[in-house]
C-alpha cells in the first residue's frame, strides 16, 4: 500500500499540511492586495493632466492661478517622491484614512461611513442568494441532466445572464412587492430589507456558477468511482450528493469568486433602483462630479472584497479537497 | 414499461403543479396593489417621503425642509393672509417702531416648561443675534418683555409687514435652555424637545428623521402616531414607494419623469398647487471674474430662451419665467427678456472677441461654471439647454453637480447656479423675501451681492407706507436687479407637486403647505 500523495504525505500530517496552505493562500492575498492598491494608486495618481489643475477643476475652479496650483500641489504633497506619496496614501488607508473629498473637503472615510454598512449587508445577501440559487440549480439540472429540467434551468440561467439586475429590480419591486405586497420598494439598508434587492444582485450573476456546478456534478456522475458505487447499490441522489458533490465544490467556489466581481459591480445599479442608502448612489455622484479621492477609496474597497472573496472561495476548497484527507 | 409509467406521471404531475402556479400568480394579479389595500384601512404612521431632510434643526441655521416640528408666532394662510398662531390675536402697533405680542396662555414646549413672555424673548434673542435671515427680515430689532405673556418688538424704523415677518421660520420659537449643551451637527436638537409643536423629533439620521406626537401639544393630542420621514431623491423611487403603500406622501413631485410613470399606475396620485409656489432662480456670482463685469451678465441673462427653459426642457411642468416675481403677482414686472443679438452686441462691446466658437479677452476664454445640485435631477435638464443657449453666444459652460449641502452653503467657487427655491417666502410676501436673496446681508444671498443702493431700495421695501408706494419699489427693484444690474433671473415658475396615496387624495399643496402646516394640528386621513 502506498502512502499516497497530499495531507498524509506531508510530514506532521493533516494538520501541518492545512496549516501551510491556509497560510500560503493568505500570503497571496496580501501580496495581491498589495499589487492591487499599487495598481488602483498609479491609475489614479498618472490620469492624464495635473492632479492639482484636477482637484482645483472638481471644486470649479477653471483656470487657477499660479499659487492656487502651488498650494493645492503642497495639499496634495506632489512634491515629494512617488514611493514615499504611495506609503503615505497606504499607512493611511490602513488606518481608514482616504484623503478628503475634492467637493466637500471632508475627510473621505467620514463621507463612505455610513453608507458603508448597508452596501456590505446588500453584497452579503447578493452573495448568499446566488450560491443557493446557483448550487441548487446546477444540482436539479446535474440529475436530470438532458431532460425538461434541465434545460428549462440553462434557459432561466441564460435569461438571468442576459437581464441586468436594475431590469431585475424593477421586475421585482412590480410584480413581488406592489403587486403581492411582499417586501419593499425602498430600502433602509437593514439586513430584512436587503431580501428582495439581494435576490435581484444574486438572479444577475447566477449563471455562471451553475453552469460550471452543473457541468462539474455531470463528469462526477460519469466518473469510475460512481460506476462503483452505482454498481454497489447506489441510487443517483446517493452518488450526487456523496460523490459528485465534494468534488465539484472547489470549481463551484471559483466560479462562486469570479462571479462576485461582477456582483460587487452590479450593487451601484440595484441601490439606485430600491433607493438603497449605500455607497452606489455616492460612486455615481463622484464620478460625475470627478471626486477623484472618493472615486480611488470606493475602488479599494471593492478591489478588496474580490480578492477577499477569492480568498474565501480557495479556503473553502481546501477543507473540501480531497488531498487534505489523503486521498489521491 | 413500470419506469416509462412512473416517468409519464411525473411529468404530469409537474405539469400540473405549473399550471396550478400559474393560477395563484394570475389571482395575485387583480391589478391592484396588496400594500395599497393595507394602506387605505389606516395605519398610525404617516410615511413621507422627501427629497431633502432639514440640514438644519436649529431655526438660526435655517430650516430648508420644515415637518412641523416648529411654530412660530403667526403664519400666512392659503388666501395669503397671516394669521396668529402662538400669538392670540395679531401683533398690535403702539407706535412706529414698537409692537405689541400678546401670547397664548397655557401654551408648553415638548419639555414641559411654559412657553411665556421671558422665554420667547430668549428665543428671539438668539435669533436676532444668530439668524441671517431674522436679521433681514426685521435690522436692529431687539425683543423686550412687556408681562407675562407680552413682548415688545422695537424695530429700527417702520416694519409695515411685521405680522406676516414673524410668520418666517427664522422666527419658529424654541426652549434656549433645551438646546443648552446640544451637539453640534445637522441632528444635534434632536430629542431635545425644544419646540412647540404636535410632533417632536424623536430620531434623526442623515436618511430620516422620526416624530412622535406631543401628548400635551396645546391644540388637543396629535391623531397620528408617528410621522416617518425617509429621504427619497429619486423621482421613480418615490412612485414605487407610493405604489407599494411604503409612502402615504411623496413631495416635490412636479417632474415631468413622474408625470410619465403614474400613468396607468394604481392608487398614486398627483396632487398640484393650485399657484406656482416654487421657482427655479439662476444665481450669478457677482464677485468672480468675468461676472463680476455687468455686461458680462447682462449678454448671460439676455442669451437665456426663457420661454423654451420654462416649456420644452421641462416637459411643461411649470411656466417660463418673466421677471423674478411670478406673473400675476402684484408689482410683478416681466423684464426677462430672450435677445441673443443683443447679447453678442454686449459681449463685443466689451472686448470679447469670437475665436474657435468661444469668446476671448485678453487671452483669456469666456468660461463659465454652472453649479447643479444632485438632489433635483431635473435641474440637469435645464443646466444642458442653458449650456447650449451660452454656447450660441460664445460662452463656454461646464456643468458640475454637488450635493446640495455643499453647493450652496460652502466655498465652492461657481459663476452661475440653478436653485430651486419658493415663490414668495415663508411669510407670504416677497419684500422680505427679496432681502433674503438679494441684501448684502441676506442668508441666501448666494451671489454675494453687495450693493448698498439695492439694500437702501430693500430697506424702503420693507418700511412702505402704502400699496402704491410699495408698488413702485418693487418695479424699481425688479428693473434694478435684472436689467441694470444683472444679478439674477427666474427660469421657471411651477406649482409644487405631492405624490400621494388615494387615501389622501384630498391634499392639495397650498401656501399654507409651504409650512405643511396641517401636519401640525390634527392631521388625519382626509380620503
Amino acid at each position: 500500500m502506498t502512502a499516497g500523495t497530499g495531507a498524509l504525505a506531508w510530514p506532521g500530517g493533516r494538520a501541518r499540511w492545512l496549516a501551510a496552505k491556509v497560510t500560503g493562500r493568505l500570503g497571496q492575498a496580501l501580496l495581491t492586495m498589495l499589487g492591487a492598491s499599487i495598481l488602483v494608486w498609479l491609475l489614479f495618481a498618472f490620469a492624464p493632466g495635473d492632479p492639482a489643475q484636477r482637484a482645483l477643476a472638481a471644486r470649479g475652479i477653471l483656470a487657477p492661478t499660479p499659487g492656487e496650483l502651488a498650494s493645492e500641489r503642497h495639499t496634495l504633497g506632489l512634491g515629494h517622491p512617488v514611493v514615499y506619496r504611495y506609503f503615505s496614501w497606504l499607512v493611511g488607508a490602513l488606518h481608514g484614512s482616504f484623503g478628503r473629498s475634492y467637493i466637500t473637503q471632508l475627510p473621505v472615510a467620514t463621507e463612505l461611513g455610513s453608507r458603508l454598512a448597508p452596501t456590505l449587508r446588500l453584497a452579503a445577501m447578493g452573495l448568499l442568494f446566488m450560491i443557493v440559487l446557483a448550487g441548487l440549480s446546477g444540482m436539479l439540472a446535474a440529475f436530470a441532466a438532458n431532460r425538461a429540467p434541465d434545460l428549462a434551468i440553462r434557459v432561466v440561467t441564460v435569461i438571468c445572464a442576459a437581464t441586468p439586475s436594475f431590469i431585475t429590480g424593477l421586475f421585482i419591486i412590480q410584480f413581488v412587492v406592489i403587486r403581492l405586497g411582499i417586501g419593499q420598494a425602498l430600502g433602509n439598508g437593514g439586513w430584512a430589507d436587503a431580501i428582495l434587492p439581494g435576490v435581484a444582485l444574486g438572479l444577475a450573476s447566477l449563471a455562471v456558477p451553475a453552469r460550471v456546478f452543473r457541468q462539474s456534478l455531470i463528469d462526477g456522475l460519469e466518473s469510475y468511482y460512481a460506476l462503483v458505487a452505482h454498481s454497489r447499490g447506489a441510487s443517483k441522489l446517493r452518488i450526487l450528493l456523496r460523490h459528485a458533490a465534494p468534488n465539484a465544490i472547489t470549481p463551484f467556489t471559483h466560479a462562486i469568486a469570479v462571479a462576485a466581481a461582477s456582483l460587487i459591480g452590479g450593487t451601484v445599479i440595484v441601490e439606485a433602483v430600491f433607493n438603497w442608502p449605500g455607497l452606489g448612489s455616492y460612486l455615481i455622484q463622484s464620478v460625475q462630479a470627478r471626486d477623484l479621492p472618493v472615486v480611488q477609496a470606493i475602488t479599494l474597497l471593492a478591489t478588496a472584497s474580490y480578492i477577499l472573496a477569492s480568498l474565501a472561495a480557495d479556503l473553502i476548497s481546501l477543507a473540501f479537497d480531497p488531498h487534505a484527507r489523503g486521498r489521491s | 414499461m413500470l419506469q416509462v409509467s412512473i416517468r409519464r406521471l411525473r411529468r404530469q404531475k409537474l405539469c400540473l403543479s405549473l399550471i396550478a402556479a400559474a393560477a395563484l400568480f394570475c389571482a395575485a394579479c387583480d391589478g391592484t396593489s396588496a400594500n395599497a389595500q393595507q394602506s387605505s384601512s389606516g395605519p398610525a404612521t404617516f410615511n413621507i417621503g422627501a427629497t431633502f431632510l432639514p440640514t438644519f434643526i436649529d431655526p438660526a441655521k435655517g430650516i430648508d425642509a420644515i415637518f412641523s416640528f416648529a411654530q412660530a408666532l403667526t403664519r400666512v394662510n392659503a388666501q395669503g393672509q397671516v394669521v396668529p398662531v402662538l400669538l392670540v390675536k395679531l401683533p398690535q402697533q403702539q407706535a412706529t417702531s414698537k409692537w405689541l405680542l400678546t401670547l397664548r396662555p397655557r401654551i408648553t414646549f415638548q419639555d414641559g416648561r411654559a412657553l411665556n413672555a421671558k422665554t420667547l424673548v430668549a428665543a428671539m434673542t438668539r435669533e436676532m443675534r444668530l439668524s441671517p435671515a431674522a436679521q433681514a427680515d426685521l435690522p436692529g430689532a431687539f425683543f423686550t418683555v412687556a408681562g407675562p405673556l407680552s413682548v415688545t418688538v422695537h424695530t429700527r424704523g417702520l416694519v409695515r409687514l411685521l405680522p406676516y415677518d414673524l410668520a418666517d421660520p427664522a422666527f419658529d420659537v424654541y426652549d434656549v435652555s433645551a438646546i443648552a449643551g446640544a451637539p453640534n451637527g445637522d441632528c444635534g436638537w434632536a430629542g431635545r424637545k425644544a419646540f412647540t409643536a404636535a410632533y417632536e423629533i424623536a430620531t434623526c439620521t442623515a436618511n430620516s428623521m422620526t416624530l412622535v406626537p406631543y401628548a400635551k401639544y396645546w391644540q388637543g393630542g396629535p391623531k397620528l402616531k408617528k410621522i416617518q420621514i425617509t429621504l427619497v431623491s429619486d423621482p421613480l423611487a418615490k412612485v414605487d414607494g407610493i405604489e407599494a403603500g411604503q409612502l402615504d406622501m411623496a413631495d416635490s413631485a412636479n417632474e415631468a419623469a413622474i408625470k410619465d410613470a403614474i400613468r396607468g399606475r394604481s392608487n398614486v396620485q398627483l396632487k398640484l398647487s393650485p399657484v406656482p409656489l416654487s421657482l427655479t432662480r439662476v444665481y450669478l456670482n457677482v464677485t468672480r471674474p468675468p461676472m463680476n463685469d455687468v455686461m458680462v451678465r447682462r449678454a448671460v441673462l439676455q442669451a437665456l430662451d426663457y420661454q423654451a427653459l420654462g416649456t420644452a426642457f421641462t416637459s411643461n411642468v411649470g411656466q417660463p419665467g418673466r421677471g423674478i416675481l411670478p406673473t400675476g403677482y402684484p408689482g410683478a414686472v416681466a423684464n426677462q427678456k430672450y435677445d441673443p443679438a443683443a447679447a453678442s452686441k454686449l459681449l463685443t462691446a466689451d472686448g470679447w472677441r469670437m475665436a474657435n466658437g468661444t469668446r476671448t479677452k485678453g487671452g483669456k476664454q469666456l468660461a463659465l461654471t454652472l453649479l447643479i445640485y444632485n438632489e433635483r435631477p431635473a435641474l440637469k435638464q435645464l443646466a444642458v439647454a442653458m449650456q447650449s443657449e451660452l454656447s450660441a453666444v460664445g460662452i463656454k459652460v461646464s456643468i458640475q453637480a454637488q450635493p446640495f449641502s455643499y453647493s450652496m452653503y460652502n466655498t465652492t467657487p461657481w459663476d452661475l447656479t440653478l436653485y430651486n427655491d419658493y415663490s414668495v417666502g415663508p411669510d407670504g410676501v416677497p419684500d422680505s423675501y427679496l432681502s433674503t436673496y438679494l441684501g448684502s446681508t441676506g442668508s441666501e444671498n448666494f451671489g454675494h451681492i453687495h450693493d448698498p443702493a439695492l439694500d437702501r431700495m430693500l430697506a424702503q421695501l420693507v418700511a412702505a407706507p402704502d400699496q402704491a408706494t410699495r408698488n413702485r419699489l418693487l418695479t424699481q427693484i425688479q428693473n434694478y436687479v435684472v436689467l441694470t444690474k444683472a444679478y439674477q433671473s427666474v427660469v421657471l415658475y411651477q406649482k409644487d407637486g405631492a405624490l400621494v396615496t388615494s387615501s389622501w387624495g384630498c391634499y392639495v399643496p397650498d401656501p399654507d403647505a409651504y409650512q405643511y402646516a396641517e401636519w401640525n394640528w390634527n392631521i388625519s386621513r382626509c380620503g
